[in-house]
């Protein structure tokens, strides 16, 4: 059961870190690409900033967050906790995964209804090419917050079952 | 002490327990600024707080600079570049008193010139130089203190992660900022330099001597050994020219340097779909890891704004702050402090809406004060007991070098860091003459 459910929720991590690494790319491009036709050609492609500000850094920014949590990969410091014996330092990570779940659902919470908001009124930014709608942006957001929740989630499952195996073991 | 003041410290002491035990640092501060928003004006502001300030902060033109800084150093780095850098530095300074040091410092500026996180090139420089000098039988702590404490060229000499940082949120121009790092970049590691040779002169089983017959061979190899090296004076021309030039902005300047990057990759025939592969996760990762904390550090900030107390430490120390001497020594101590505790991000974040209102009053040039907090800021990663360019030495080394002893080594090199900040204070031309000419 649970390994089905790691296997769905990884496919689902790993879509996200190709789409976040291709909207990487692409916006090396796109930004180079303006830069050589303003500079030799005298010919920028217009809406570059707003695009790749709405969408490009939203992208950037919220769609790895799932596949970091995988690799439990956030910044964090081990040096009050590094020598802890083995099941207390289990316990203190099943914690530190509970608190960061708690304050990221709160985040995709939010996330979510700015979302529902902002497509009920079709959000749109003024560029240099006429209105660009940015409200689909919000969604990245949403999205990138809802799968690090899930993620999570399985994070704290496996932290809990390895401290019961442990005080298990411990116990014999 | 007014209560503001109290709401502070409190808070701070409440993220620096959450961190100690193991809750990420964006997680930290977010959750002290929730918390703080929701006993100050209630759950619903706080709510309101958290649905802007995500989308805000990753929404940001200045901070795209980031992202394309750090796939420029990926690059640059998984072409290879820092392995012909290290050893083209060896055979140019190897004949020196701790000719491995100097060239791993040498190295590590050069690589700074493609590479804008300090913490990414003391990673990458200890793949490459430490096993190089503990094969020569130096000593462990100059060998990885060395690498830690030459990482931090990397925030200074552009591109630079820290200064985009620093420009946006302190809003201040991003390319002058840039600009302004190279000087006291160059400074920083001839101050490093000096401090290997002097110590290698004075105690020799540091750092064991090439043969002279060995030497003589390392010297016929040096020409050749420039020439790999090539694209990356491209990459330095290219970058410096251009932001000094007024040609593109930062991010425009990272795009194209990711590019270029990507250019001389494929004409030295490294280009493969899985190095482009590797170098866009390593991008997209520490990209998010980085977001993931300005977002926690700006709902923090919010709270301690709203908290007042930027208003209630300038009432504090308004008086006396008004000499910009015992200001700049103040946040000397403050910065010392909370580097020894807090990440790079968290600590800019933290302390630019309680110092910037001071510095402005005390009309300090903002690129210069840009210059030094980020000079802190480094040091901070040097300094025990969290101390991220040690840690990431030490994840690299593993067990060979203890964390005691890599923390001793930069210990050495914190001392040439006291006389390059004594210089950078008392002379803020060194940081302002490069942008002012702009």
């Amino acid at each position: 059961m649970l390994r089905a459910v790691t296997r769905a929720v990884d496919l689902a991590v790993d879509a996200l870190a190709w789409i976040a690494g291709a909207v990487c790319l692409l916006m090396a491009l796109h930004v180079s690409a303006d830069l050589v036709g303003r500079a030799f050609f005298d010919h920028p492609l217009l809406g570059t900033d707003e695009i790749a500000t709405n969408y490009y850094m939203v992208a950037l920014a919220f769609l790895p967050l799932a596949v970091i949590t995988r690799q439990r990969g956030h910044i964090t410091v081990g040096l009050f906790t590094d020598r802890l014996p083995k099941r207390a330092l289990l316990g203190v990570e099943a914690l530190a995964n509970f608190v960061t779940l708690g304050f990221v659902v709160i985040v995709a919470w939010t996330g979510i209804g700015t979302a529902i908001e902002k497509t009920a009124s079709r959000e749109m930014t003024e560029s240099s090419v006429g209105y660009l709608p940015i409200w689909e942006a919000r969604w990245i957001l949403a999205l990138g917050f809802a799968l690090m929740c899930v993620v999570l989630v399985l994070n704290l499952v496996k932290d809990l079952l390895a401290l019961f195996a442990a005080g298990r073991n411990g116990s014999e | 002490m007014t209560p503001a003041l109290w709401v502070g410290i409190a808070s701070l002491a409440a993220v620096l327990a959450l961190i100690a035990l193991r809750i990420p640092i964006a997680v930290s501060l977010g959750i002290v600024g929730l918390a703080g928003f929701t006993w100050l004006r209630g759950f619903d502001v706080a709510l309101g707080n958290i649905a802007q300030i995500p989308f805000e902060t990753g929404a940001n033109w200045g901070l795209s600079a980031i992202p394309m800084f750090i796939l420029m150093g990926s690059i640059a780095f998984n072409s290879g570049i820092s392995e012909s850098l290290f050893r083209a530095a060896r055979l140019w300074f190897s004949g020196l008193p701790g000719g491995l040091a100097v060239a791993t410092n040498i190295a590590s500026a050069a690589f700074g010139a493609a590479s804008g996180s300090s913490v990414a090139a003391a990673a990458t420089m200890s793949r490459v130089a430490i096993p190089e000098m503990l094969k020569h039988g130096y000593d462990k702590g100059l060998a990885a203190g060395c690498v830690a404490s030459a990482g931090t060229l990397a925030a200074l000499i552009p591109p630079s992660v820290m200064f985009v940082l620093y420009g946006v949120f302190a809003q201040v121009s991003i390319t002058k900022l840039l600009i302004a790092g190279v000087l006291p970049g160059l400074l920083t590691a001839a101050a490093y330099t000096v401090l290997i040779i002097v110590r290698c002169k004075l105690v020799p089983s540091l750092a064991p001597r090439l043969a002279l017959a060995e030497r003589a061979d390392l010297k016929r190899e040096r020409w050749a050994a420039l020439l790999p090296i090539w694209p990356l004076l491209i990459l330095m021309a290219g970058m410096i020219g251009g932001l000094y030039g007024g040609i593109f902005t930062a991010t425009e300047a990272g795009a194209a340097g990711a590019f270029l990057a990507l250019v001389v990759a494929a004409t030295q025939r490294r280009l493969s779909y899985e190095m482009i592969k590797k170098s866009v996760f390593e991008t997209v990762t520490t990209s998010g890891q980085i977001f993931f904390i300005a977002i926690g550090a700006v709902v923090y900030t919010r709270f301690l704004g709203l908290a007042g107390l930027s208003d209630a430490i300038h009432d504090v120390i308004g008086g006396w702050a008004l000499n910009p001497t015992l200001l700049i020594i103040a946040a000397s101590i403050v910065y010392l402090i909370l580097g020894m505790f807090l990440d790079p991000l968290g600590i800019l974040l933290i302390t630019l809406p309680v110092f910037q209102p001071m510095f402005d009053a005390v009309h300090a040039d903002p690129i210069w004060v840009g210059v030094i907090v980020v000079k802190y800021i480094e040091i901070g990663l040097l300094t025990p007991p969290v101390g991220f360019n040690v840690y990431m030495v030490k994840s690299v080394v593993g067990d060979s070098i203890s964390l005691e002893t890599i923390f001793r080594g930069v210990g050495w090199f914190l001392i040439a860091e006291f006389f390059t900040m004594l210089l950078l204070i008392v002379f803020p031309s060194i940081s302002t003459v490069l942008p002012n000419a702009m």
